[in-house]
């Protein structure tokens, strides 16, 4: 089996009118990684998403799935589709079902699988999002949060082996981001590649294991997540910010407030503990 | 929400199989075809609508209001029915005036209307709308027709919110504010409502691809328990309000 599932050669889309979204965009994600499409609003990012699921066609250059060339028939999209999940950023543009286990059965049922596991399947990716009891709701009772995870559990029902997000925590409060990123922990524990589009530096931080940045169609950098703190000034280049975290870690480590050598923290947890370790360490000293 | 979602989801009878529920209903409709109008049409229309009331556990207040724009239309028709126009032959060049035949079936027509609207009110009150449609699947009415109910259903509320916040932002900003702005606003929030519909449809054909969707939307049915038994009850009380229509006399001396 390939370890890489999807790599783009020199990727170039066109919008009908002629403008382009995407240009010579190279690159590659391995099997069960967590990477990080960073970029500011209109980067691409979507754009990207939908080519690599065959729901765009490249103006240019060329995109292999699990070491095969991405193919354009009926029968090879339909087998790219039950093995690649994509997650669109609005709930209302992917729920087609007002009922909320129909809709999670879409996906299953399209597989052609037996009625039964896909009545199992469609229990099972709601109570894995925590919407085991909204079954029988209607879409348009639910709130925005609630409509994003039943989204994912008509993703998870045709259990895919790689995950795309677009734009995931856009809209979301911080509870539901951290339930969010809990249930996408859970799927990478289980061997689950995850694509997430962000321009959320302070979530890619926390998350990723490695950051793809896209600026205007181009693919500005690549970074791997120990990397992270010297590609900071590429982020900034390129409309990003700083991830928060490290602002602070860096600020607190220069100011003699956290121990050098501390691992560096990734989310505000982390960082808490960091700070609050080196306090007591200060106590004891004093 | 809408009041009809409201009762459809909320209702006493949620639970009872659609099947039941829609059952009672055809008969309902056959019991006002069959009644002798007017007074055994109204006693089929009071009929339904006290099962929907006492039965389903829908407050007579919400019933009345729900019913109130189909009543106002059937009054409407009543009268452009009863009354026509009548050139010379009056005091006047041009009269409006009742004849006594016309009178007759402008009365027997709204009555049986009415009783057919309770039969369809039963069922808008105590049935989601996704039930209807995934009975009207097993029924085999044509797939394209039971897609189109499946996406209307679900873009009303999709397309209505965005009507929603389209108005308040226009309001916001006094796009309401005098008859000419008023015009002015509406005419735009059709016009990008227009286009946002067909923007919507395309991701939403691109979200039914990338779930591996093909030429047909196809869901899982919702299991049936207990189905035979309640399909039995319905349909002997639907039965027997037929019979009774048939045994009611269409005008009272």
């Amino acid at each position: 089996m390939s370890d890489v599932v999807f790599e783009t050669v020199a990727l170039g889309y066109r919008y009908p009118d002629g403008r382009s979204a995407l240009v010579d965009l190279t690159l590659r994600v391995r099997r069960g990684g967590r990477v990080a499409l960073l970029g500011a609003n209109g980067s691409g990012k979507t754009t990207l998403l939908l080519n690599l699921l065959g729901l765009l066609t490249p103006s240019s250059g060329e995109i292999r799935a699990f070491g095969e060339p991405l193919g354009r028939s009926a029968a090879d999209l339909k087998r790219l589709r039950s093995r690649v999940g994509l997650v669109f950023q609005n709930p209302d543009s992917q729920l087609l079902s007002a009922s909320v286990a129909e809709d999670v059965s879409f996906g299953p049922m399209n597989l052609g699988l037996d009625l039964d596991v896909v009545r199992t399947r469609v229990a099972e990716a709601l109570a894995s999002v925590g919407m085991a009891e909204h079954a029988d709701i209607p879409a348009h009772a639910l709130s925005f949060g609630q409509k994003k995870r039943v989204c994912i559990a008509g993703i998870l029902a045709m259990r895919p082996e790689v995950l795309l997000l677009d734009e995931p925590t856009a809209g979301l409060d911080a509870a539901a981001v951290e339930e969010l990123l809990g249930v996408l922990a859970r799927l990478h524990a289980d061997g689950m590649t995850i694509v997430l589009s962000t321009h959320d530096i302070d979530l890619a931080y926390a998350w990723a294991d490695r950051a793809e940045v896209l600026h205007r169609g181009r693919l500005v950098g690549s970074c791997e997540a120990r990397e992270f703190s010297t590609a900071f000034p590429m982020f900034m280049r390129h409309d990003l910010a700083h991830p928060r975290v490290a602002e602070i870690y860096n600020t607190a480590l220069d100011a003699g407030l956290i121990a050098p050598g501390t691992p560096e923290p990734r989310t505000h947890a982390q960082l808490l503990d960091a700070l609050a370790g080196a306090s007591i360490d200060v106590k004891e000293a004093s | 929400m809408m009041l009809t979602e409201r009762y459809a989801y909320g209702n006493r009878w949620r639970a009872v199989s659609v099947d039941a529920k829609a059952a009672f209903a055809a008969l309902g409709m056959v019991a006002a075809f069959v009644a002798h109008p007017p007074v055994g049409s109204f006693a089929v229309a009071a009929a339904l609508g006290t099962v929907t009331v006492l039965g389903a556990g829908v407050p007579a207040r919400s019933y009345a209001k729900v019913a109130t724009i189909p009543w106002a239309f059937l009054m409407v028709s009543a009268v452009t029915l009863a009354v026509s126009v009548r050139l010379g032959g009056g005091p006047l060049p041009v009269s409006l005036v009742v004849e006594p035949q016309q009178g007759a079936i402008a009365v027997a027509a709204v009555s049986r209307s009415l009783a057919a609207l309770s039969a369809t009110l039963f069922l808008a009150l105590t049935t989601p709308m996704t039930d209807v449609i995934s009975l009207a699947r097993r029924l085999h009415v044509p797939t394209t027709l039971v897609e189109m109910m499946t996406i209307c259903y679900r873009s009303l509320f999709v397309l209505s919110d965005a009507v929603n916040d389209m108005r308040q932002a226009q309001t916001a900003r006094l796009g309401y504010s005098s008859w000419r702005n008023r015009i002015r606003s509406m005419g735009t929030a059709v016009a990008l409502l227009a286009i946002e519909s067909w923007r919507r449809s395309i991701v939403m054909h691109q979200a039914s691809l990338a779930r591996a969707g093909g030429d047909e939307l196809r869901f899982l049915e919702p299991q049936r328990d207990g189905v035979p038994g309640q399909l039995a009850i319905a349909s002997s009380f639907g039965v027997a309000l037929v019979v009774a229509a048939t045994l009611v006399p269409g005008i009272l001396v």
